[in-house]
């Protein structure tokens, strides 16, 4: 090598880092921390739409989708052994694998179809089940152990309309190893006053369960160490809840107005943080007359729910789903 | 009290700022705090990811909201403050898209929260609504294509 050649190198000087630094920086430059910030003020079906731009953003994009919108409830209706969305959006579409929350509504009877459907299609680590149904949903009618893979890592279970006379637990709530959050709304208050209720469900220990929403129906409960939050229109289960070692965060109770009285009882009981009454009927004022002095209630919210029918969304303790 | 620390760009610039607005940089914050322990009086800091003309905006954007309240500390679990959008933040941004995206990129590596919400707003606000060829479009030049299509 000449000394001519060694001067026609290019200097070290032209070589640094200056050039790197003059260079206008690119949407390409950006790592996959700064992608997921910008990520975080996107709608999911702008993310289904950045997610078909190039593959490296679609792997970050599902990875996105997998953390971000774990608890985005998914509404799927089973009509007949079809499926329908409820909006037909095109993240439905796109990220259906990674579904982790379903709201399933049962239109005519549960077929194990519908299970099927949501094996195959949704994400193997679901977090949240809702069932529901206009009429009667009979859970011993099909066979729970298709999901139970799926069962296993669900978090948040809310069951409409179930009939409590059938055995949901050996069937159902056995593969749900992981829930925090259960949700009963037996089908109706005449067949939990009916007599024969199978409450293998009740008895069994949920080791993980920390909030409790039961309407109707009986004063048993499942107690773990874990709850925290209660839910119902027994107060004897919130009674019973108090007398243990168990110290409740929430208790939210749906009284009917000639009950209120009894609720002096539950404040001398144990330390309860926050505390929702919820009024059935109309007689609100009525209602405020019966409030005790409260030493350990740090909250106390009144909602008012009238003769209709009650939405359930606003009954679910805050914090529990999120 | 002055505190003036010295910050070095990625072509060698030297910029001298005020402690208390370039602490706003958690990135710089922890030098100051945990490598000089406290004593940063002339202090120089090197930033090699930061160019000259984005380390500029970067102390503008600083030295604009030195006297915004300082964020609360994320406990992980609850939703991050999204810092608010001020009419100034709006025309601060109106830039080109490299110096959109530089930006973006030096508040994440400073560790800028505010600065990387209105950014990442702003870029945000070009994804959204748009087709994948839309948005491809929207963020890149001709020089400059994704790499891998679908």
């Amino acid at each position: 090598m000449s000394s001519k050649d060694l001067l026609s190198l290019p200097s070290f000087d032209s070589l640094n880092l200056e050039n790197v630094a003059e260079r206008e920086t690119t949407f390409s430059d950006l790592n996959q921390d700064c992608i997921e910030s910008i990520l975080r003020f996107i709608s999911p079906n702008d993310l289904a739409a950045f997610s078909q731009t190039c593959r490296l953003y679609k792997n970050w994009a599902e990875q996105y989708f997998h953390r971000k919108w774990k608890f985005l409830r998914i509404h799927i209706r089973f009509v007949n052994g079809f499926v329908r969305f409820k909006f037909n959006e095109v993240y439905k579409v796109r990220f259906r694998s990674l579904f982790r929350f379903l709201v399933v509504e049962i239109v005519e009877s549960m077929s194990a179809q519908m299970f099927q459907f949501i094996r195959d299609n949704c994400a193997k680590d679901l977090v949240g089940l809702q069932l529901y149904s206009d009429t009667l949903m009979d859970l011993s009618q099909v066979d729970g152990s298709i999901i139970a893979g799926q069962l296993k890592s669900v978090e948040v279970l809310q069951l409409h309309q179930v009939s409590i006379r059938k055995d949901i637990y050996s069937n159902f709530l056995k593969y749900c190893e992981e829930i925090q959050t259960l949700f009963i709304i037996p089908s109706s208050t005449l067949e939990a006053e009916y007599g024969t209720i199978n409450d293998s469900w009740m008895t069994q220990r949920y080791s993980k369960l920390k909030s409790f929403v039961f309407l109707s129906g009986h004063s048993k409960t499942a107690m773990t160490p874990n709850l925290r939050t209660v839910t119902t229109d027994q107060l004897s289960i919130i009674k019973s809840l108090c007398l243990t070692e168990i110290d409740l965060d929430y208790a939210g109770i749906i009284f009917e107005i000639e009950r209120n009285g009894t609720l002096k009882k539950i404040f001398s009981c144990k330390e309860i943080k926050s505390i929702r009454w919820m009024v059935r009927h109309e007689c609100l004022t009525t209602a405020l007359e019966g409030i005790p002095e409260q030493r350990h209630v740090e909250t106390l919210v009144t909602l008012h729910l009238g003769k209709t029918t009650m939405d359930f969304q606003s009954i679910i303790p805050e914090g529990s789903l999120v | 009290m002055s505190n003036m620390i010295y910050l070095q760009s990625s072509d060698g610039d030297i910029f001298e700022t005020d402690a208390q607005i370039a602490k706003c940089s958690g990135t710089i914050r922890f030098m100051l705090e945990d490598c000089y322990m406290g004593e940063y009086e002339g202090v120089l800091i090197p930033l090699p990811n930061v160019n000259s003309a984005i380390l500029r905006k970067v102390l503008k954007w600083a030295d604009h909201h030195k006297d915004d309240p300082v964020p609360i500390e994320d406990d992980g679990h609850s939703v991050k403050q999204v810092s608010v959008f001020s009419s100034w933040d709006a025309e601060f941004l109106e830039v080109d898209q490299g110096t959109l995206f530089g930006l973006v990129q030096a508040a994440n590596y400073l560790d800028i929260q505010g600065l990387l919400d209105v950014t990442c707003k702003t870029v945000a606000n070009k994804i959204s609504g748009k087709t994948a060829d839309d948005i491809r479009n929207t963020l890149t030049t001709n020089q400059n294509k994704f790499q891998d299509f679908i």
